[in-house]
């Protein structure tokens, strides 16, 4: 098993040029490991960054894009399961970071917390590649294989419950205050992405 | 004369719109036949009304302009993701919703609503309910909205992009049934 930093850390290694989309606990962590600002984070409404994430591939062909979800976040928006290989964005990734619980409120258990198979549903909504990870050497393995490779692809990342990042707390507050995720939420976020899109012109047809 | 579905994709186009991101209603049925059609035009389905604001905030962001279509009851569905990405976020959105339950010009909400005591099904009265409170709802949220008649009244699209360009905010257009052809 990996921790949620862990994960999102090793995440971080590997992306180069991708605009990233995420929410919930990850939004804690992802501004201090994230060398881009080309970062969207917001926690309302909870569910939407897999949609989010899908409606910039769709416009934006040319650029990849990751989608980190949470499990709690994805539990409320199954829909996307179904939605996502339907659009069929070639360029999107959507990495789950499943631990069973919402974090942010002080680790409570998700209804079904250890028997939702989110692998199982992806590949009965239709992703033709879908991989699940439970340990860091298995993400490492994996990363290199699929970041070039056509999507969309589901990852399954098993993580540990969060550390406590509970909203309310003076941590979430001093995480929630740190400069690059002040840039990264909500417009500011929007912003930036496009800003950083437009920087990356859409080849001539 | 075009059909109220033919003189809305024209506007579509007007407006630039490439993406047509719906939950399919049969109020505009018409209409999503002729965009499935349309080769400038991408339709994208999803299964809840929330996922299309989602998604086309993703799109806007993207820099692909595009408009959502639901009926009024997925609107209600989707108040959260309207309100984080088009008030919050200020998000510019136009919203073609099908208003079921539609009350009439002349009505007043009360009377629909008494008109519609003990009837069953199209008109009965959790319908009417859904068609009173589909403005309201609106008002509520400080949408701005206008109501699309026939095709006479399809340059209120145009209205609607240029009311959500310039105020970077959501504005619907409501639409009753329209004809097939």
């Amino acid at each position: 098993m990996m921790t949620l930093e862990e994960a999102l850390q090793t995440l971080s290694d590997y992306r180069t040029d991708e605009v990233v989309v995420t929410t919930m606990s990850g939004n804690l962590i992802w501004p201090g490991v994230s060398q881009s600002d080309a970062d969207l984070i917001f926690t309302a409404p909870m569910g939407g960054v897999p949609g989010t994430a899908t409606g910039i591939a769709l416009a934006r062909p040319d650029v990849p894009v990751w989608a980190i979800n949470g499990d709690g976040s994805a539990a409320m928006y199954l829909s996307y399961f179904i939605n996502i290989p339907a659009a069929a964005p070639k360029n999107l990734i959507y990495f789950l970071m499943n631990n069973s619980e919402w974090g942010l409120i002080g680790h409570v258990n998700l209804p079904g917390a250890g028997r939702v198979d989110f692998s199982g549903i992806a590949r009965s909504s239709g992703w033709d590649s879908v991989h699940s990870v439970g340990s860091l050497p298995d993400l490492k393995a994996l990363l290199p294989r699929i970041v070039k490779a056509p999507g969309p692809i589901f990852v399954n990342l098993e993580v540990e419950k969060a550390m406590e990042l509970q909203a309310g707390t003076a941590e979430y507050a001093r995480r929630m205050g740190a400069p690059k995720a002040a840039r990264s939420y909500g417009k500011s976020g929007i912003a930036n992405v496009r800003a950083y899109l437009a920087g990356m012109a859409l080849p001539a047809k | 004369m075009a059909s109220t579905a033919a003189a809305i994709l024209d506007e579509l186009r007007k407006n630039g719109v490439k993406y047509y991101v719906t939950v399919p209603d049969s109020l505009s049925r018409p209409l999503f036949e002729l965009c499935t059609r349309d080769e400038g035009m991408t339709v994208v389905s999803v299964c809840h009304e929330a996922d299309a604001v989602s998604v086309a905030a993703g799109l806007h962001i993207g820099g692909a302009t595009n408009v959502i279509v639901f009926e009024n009851s997925g609107f209600f569905q989707a108040i959260e993701a309207v309100r984080a990405f088009g008030i919050d976020m200020e998000l510019p959105m136009v919203m073609l919703i099908g208003w079921v339950g539609r009350v009439k010009a002349n009505q007043s909400a009360d009377d629909a609503l008494a008109e519609s005591v003990g009837k069953r099904g199209a008109a009965g009265t959790h319908v009417t309910w859904q068609g009173v409170m589909t403005p309201q709802l609106l008002d509520t949220l400080r949408i701005p909205h206008a109501t699309l008649e026939s095709a006479a009244g399809a340059p209120l699209i145009s209205w609607a992009f240029r009311k959500a360009g310039e105020t970077r905010q959501p504005v619907a257009v409501l639409m009753d049934r329209m004809e097939a052809h």
